[in-house]
């Protein structure tokens, strides 16, 4: 199977990811809308949240640190999977080195290299107001992926400047 | 670039038409547009060679050094 250009198995990826995108804010979206509209039941301080279609359900403790940590981790992953498919989407080109493809990982490292360390940050200390450093892992795997991305991204940048300058060449 | 391509000068000499040559160098219309704006990065020594044939003149002809 090919790797990159149409029908390949960047289309495949693409299609993934950008379901996982949109099926992550319709959940979010769903999740607003219930806590707006009183559709969940509060038993022992836990709210538990029914999920259409499925047997599954969400559930957790009934305050707003732990709905606006499960919104903000929510967002931070449709924003994750969005940017993941749109590169995949540039990849499914004929050429790769697109200016689509740097942009998309420009972003992608800003967010797991800026957004993802900061928004670990602010739901550990201020929003959960955790004492102790948990969960460091999730902080580790962000800085390698965005680490990772970074790199790519002036691997890209120099390969467009390269194909710009073959195309440019008469 | 301090490149300039004299082309079009060389291509009024000899009364010739853009699409002609390109006809005759076996390359698109647009990357001779491309070639003659100036907008090229490189020029290949096979092309430089098909112009100079074609247009029966040297690669001096086609392309000059000026100071920026």
């Amino acid at each position: 199977m090919k790797i990159f250009g149409p029908k390949s198995l960047s289309s495949f990826f693409y299609y993934i990811f950008r379901s996982i995108s949109i099926v992550l804010l319709a959940f979010l979206s769903y999740m607003e809308f219930a806590f707006v509209t009183n559709r969940f039941t509060v038993q022992d301080g836990r709210f538990h949240m029914k999920i259409p279609l499925t047997a599954n359900s969400i559930d957790g403790n009934y305050q707003s640190s732990d709905i606006l940590t499960i919104s903000l981790v929510l967002i931070f992953g449709i924003l994750l999977f969005y940017l993941l498919s749109n590169i995949f989407k540039a990849l499914k080109k004929t050429i790769i080195f697109n200016k689509g493809i740097v942009k998309n990982l420009k972003l992608l490292t800003i967010l797991n290299l800026i957004i993802g360390p900061v928004l670990y940050f602010l739901i550990h200390y201020p929003i959960m107001h955790k004492t102790e450093f948990r969960n460091i892992h999730n902080l580790i795997l962000l800085i390698i992926f965005g680490m990772i991305s970074l790199f790519l991204t002036y691997v890209f940048q120099k390969g467009y400047t390269v194909q710009s300058e073959n195309d440019l060449t008469i | 670039m301090s490149i300039v391509v004299n082309l079009n000068t060389v291509l009024a000499d000899r009364n010739l038409k853009s699409k002609e040559l390109a006809e005759m160098i076996g390359i698109t219309e647009a990357n001779l547009s491309i070639l003659k704006s100036g907008k090229a990065k490189a020029i290949r020594f096979s092309t430089l060679d098909a112009i100079c044939k074609a247009l029966d003149c040297q690669p001096a002809d086609i392309l000059a050094y000026e100071k920026e």
